[in-house]
């Protein structure tokens, strides 16, 4: 038998060009165009500023966009999905706190056929009440299940504390809530901020770029549905980070979740690529530190990590896991443990270097295939930020050094400063 | 269109290339043909667990995720009825790296009694968050063994129970190594910008010595036919009823399958569908339904499941659902609500097939159904269902004396 030497492995891969053809409709709607993939398919994504942080009472932007597929003024809910679905296409409402999506896929040859069907969805939705109220039932019931798993608990008592119970961030939805919405504050808050001036076009897939820039802007280039000269950005109040320790009981709970984390900024500040870094070591794979202790050397738990969340206006870092209820005190500590350690000693060559291949490996695959490209694009502007984020953050992880990671760790992973809440035992 | 590459190594290793020159990324991915389906029905569990022992490194090579993220690179597996799936995404540049380490985990995993006893604690708590700690969570604990009483589709992937995983010793593991990862009951399926031919020669270096095995020959009791309605009612503490029905149907090589297939599509597939329309958007009876086929190799499940709107009695909903599923024989669909389920199907494959990692994948499975190029075939299968044969199809499924009915209550204190 010959012996094989193990291969020789590349290090520090780089994606080649990312930058999307930019174009502007008529109406100056910007327009992100990004040919690539084998199949002859498209995905487009329309994105508005019409996340829930916009809302003026709970549930208001989630239903706005939910509801804008039940009915226009010239169709109704079951003709829309007749159309779609015989296409074989699917037109998705998604939401944030941020932001709000209508996101078309479909085989491009039926593009010509939908985007008119898009236009009306997005300009002259109907609102109509008993569909609404279908919905807001539905919601309801799902909302019910949520409530009683543990790790739902958990998020949404962990964003109250960083961000206060009454900002958008960190409100935590209320059986009463689904009774107070009407259709009335759905075209409401539709005519505010579903409007040009909120608006990007993101597409994807294989295509004409000519025929569908046309075609784009025949649909949503007019200058009919323009934003309101007067709109103005209405600011949410100031955060109100309460530092708590909270432990929500439920008894027959066999696993209690976790969430350990503070607040900290979006992706603008100079901190955030390298906090990135620190977060990957920590919590952001599957032999990250917390991944390899509290999993697979004390098996604790079936998943822990952590996460680095970028908001528009905000960000946090939180560990997160559910683990056996008799096992969390111990979990508890060896998560302190593991933030200490990233304080007190520097990380290793090895394992720098290693964070490193691996986060570069990531970009490369946030890049592979037409629509994990189009959402790595999106998420950038989605965040007011361009493709320079994208050098600066591989100029940062290519650099970073150990000691700059253990400053880190010293400024922003301070156990005084953790908000710990458990739901369970 | 799907382009591959086929070769069989003189160890019986199946080799599947597919070049996509549009992507950065490579993708090595390895399916075993085994699953739960041959774990031992005293200890099941173990063909999952042996999943999570395969990454705990190997004779050689001590940790197997360092060297994958060495590569800059991220790996997942997961095992299901029939087989266990393991799979690393790379830069192509590191291809070898992904080769290298499949070969090494083949045959030399190290298997040893502190491993197995942290993953056995991994999986507890795997099985408490997913089954126990989850409203619903343990619907398929309930309705396998309701369903199926010889075949051993009766147990979930994961083991029937915490006291199976808790009995797996090293031994059965080791054995159930032994058994199946042999390159013979493999597949190995590689997705890059490289050339095919390229690709076979890195996988005949890497796999090509290993040494072949007897394959164990598989023979498992098939389910006899259902003679009457089964039901179960369990209390849990859920804010809303729930209704699952499940009807035994064909296996995944049956001709049967593709109007089985769409049937489901046309009772709950996408907005327009029937169940949705009638159920849940008019008559408000459910707040949520859903229709699918389990697609297992040997006969699996049809299920259809509806979330109860709260102000409906169960009876009445369950009413409501079976009139519905029958009214596919009763009313059947014509060429135009055929035409938009095959459309939906074929739409939804290019969709899958818009990355490497799905292309592999699928590709490994229909060569493990027969022939790789079936992956592309398929489609026409589809195309020649006509309403007739749907019918046809319905009135099999649909006789109340295939089904098992599994009622969720919810319990007094949770509506509080």
């Amino acid at each position: 038998m010959t012996y094989r030497k193990k291969p020789v492995t590349e290090k520090f891969l780089r994606p080649g060009p990312v930058k999307p053809r930019q174009i502007r409709l008529g109406n100056s709607v910007p327009v992100y165009l990004i040919r690539a993939g084998s199949q002859p398919v498209a995905r487009i994504d329309i994105l508005f500023r019409a996340g829930s942080w916009w809302q003026p009472k709970p549930l208001v932007a989630s239903s706005a966009n939910a509801m804008l597929t039940e009915g226009t003024i010239y169709h109704t809910g079951e003709e829309i999905a007749q159309k779609t679905d015989y296409f074989g296409s699917y037109i998705n409402t998604h939401i944030d706190r941020d932001n709000a999506f209508v996101s078309i896929y479909s085989l491009t040859k039926h593009l010509e056929s939908l985007l008119p069907l898009a236009e009306e969805i997005i300009k002259v939705p109907s609102f109509p009440e008993r569909e609404l109220e279908t919905l807001l039932e539905r919601k309801l019931q799902s909302y019910m299940i949520e409530r009683n798993r543990v790790g739902t608990i958990a998020r949404e008592q962990f964003s109250s504390a960083l961000y206060g119970s009454d900002h958008p961030y960190g409100q935590i939805l209320q059986p009463e809530h689904f009774k107070n919405v009407s259709s009335e504050d759905l075209h409401a808050f539709h005519r505010d901020f579903y409007k040009t001036g909120n608006c990007a076009v993101f597409i994807s897939g294989s295509y004409d770029e000519d025929s569908i820039a046309g075609l784009l802007d025949r649909t949503l280039g007019g200058t009919e549905w323009l934003s309101h000269p007067e709109a103005e950005e209405s600011m949410p109040p100031p955060f109100q980070t309460e530092k708590r320790n909270l432990l929500i009981l439920k008894k027959d709970a066999v696993q209690s979740a976790l969430r350990i984390g503070r607040p900290l900024f979006n992706r603008s500040h100079p901190d955030f690529p390298g906090m990135m870094v620190l977060n990957s070591i920590l919590g952001g794979h599957f032999g990250s530190r917390l991944m390899q202790n509290i999993r697979e050397k004390r098996g604790y738990t079936y998943g822990i990590g952590s996460v680095l969340a970028g908001l528009r206006h905000s960000g946090y870092i939180a560990v997160i896991s559910e683990v056996g209820a008799g096992y969390r005190k111990n979990a508890v500590k060896e998560i302190y443990n593991e933030l200490d350690r990233l304080r007190n000693k520097p990380v290793s060559k090895k394992e720098l270097d290693l964070t490193k291949s691996l986060m570069l490996g990531e970009i490369l695959s946030s890049f592979d295939g037409p629509f994990a490209w189009l959402e790595s694009i999106r998420n950038l502007v989605e965040h007011d930020l361009d493709d320079g984020f994208i050098d600066i953050l591989i100029e940062t992880i290519t650099g970073i050094s150990a000691s700059r990671l253990q400053d880190l760790a010293g400024k922003y992973l301070l156990t005084g400063d953790m908000t710990e809440v458990v739901a369970g035992q | 269109m799907i382009n591959f590459k086929k070769k069989v190594l003189d160890n019986g290793l199946t080799v599947i290339v597919h070049r996509d020159i549009s992507t950065p990324m490579a993708v090595v991915s390895i399916m075993y043909d085994a699953g739960s389906r041959d774990d031992n029905p005293e200890k099941t569990g173990a063909a999952h667990l042996l999943e999570h022992l395969m990454f705990g490194g190997s004779v050689s090579i001590p940790s197997y995720d360092r060297e994958v993220q060495k590569a800059g690179g991220e790996n997942n597996a997961f095992t299901n009825n029939d087989i266990t799936n393991y799979y690393v995404s790379l830069p192509a540049a590191n291809l070898e790296t992904g080769l290298w380490l499949e070969a090494d985990r083949m045959m030399g995993l190290d298997l040893s009694q502190r491993g197995l006893d942290i993953q056995k604690s991994v999986v507890t708590e795997e099985y408490r968050q997913r089954y126990i700690n989850q409203p619903y969570g343990d619907l398929w604990m309930i309705l396998r063994p309701l369903a199926y009483k010889t075949h051993p589709y009766r147990w979930p992937v994961i083991g029937s129970d915490i006291s199976h995983i808790a009995k797996i010793t090293l031994d059965d593991i080791s054995r159930f190594y032994t058994n199946y990862y042999s390159p013979s009951s493999a597949i190995l399926a590689v997705a890059s910008k490289l050339e095919e031919d390229r690709c076979i020669e890195l996988a005949e270096k890497w796999f090509g010595h290993l040494k072949g095995k007897m394959s164990v020959t598989r023979s498992l009791p098939d389910e006899h036919p259902q003679k009457e309605l089964r039901e179960k009612v369990v209390y849990r503490d859920v804010p809303s009823d729930q209704i699952t029905v499940a009807y035994h149907m064909c296996g995944r090589d049956d001709p049967e399958y593709y109007a089985t297939d769409l049937i489901s599509d046309l009772l709950a597939g996408g907005r327009s569908s029937r169940l949705y329309r009638r159920l849940v958007m008019e008559k408000k009876i459910f707040s949520n339904v859903n229709a699918y086929i389990t697609g297992d190799r040997d006969p699996g499940l049809f299920i259809v499941q509806g979330m109860v709107a709260d102000g409906t009695g169960t009876e009445q909903a369950y009413n409501e659902m079976t009139a519905e599923i029958n009214g596919i024989i009763t009313g059947p669909p014509g060429t135009t609500e055929l035409d938009k389920v095959r459309n939906k199907l074929e739409a939804a494959r290019h969709y899958t097939h818009t990355g490497i990692l799905n292309k592999a994948i699928d590709l490994a499975y229909y060569e493990l159904l027969g022939n790789a190029g079936y992956l592309n075939d398929e489609i026409a299968m589809y195309k020649k269902v006509q309403t007739d044969d749907i019918v046809q199809q319905a009135s099999i499924l649909f006789r109340p004396e295939n089904s098992s009915v599994l009622f969720y209550r919810s319990s007094d204190r949770s509506k509080t």
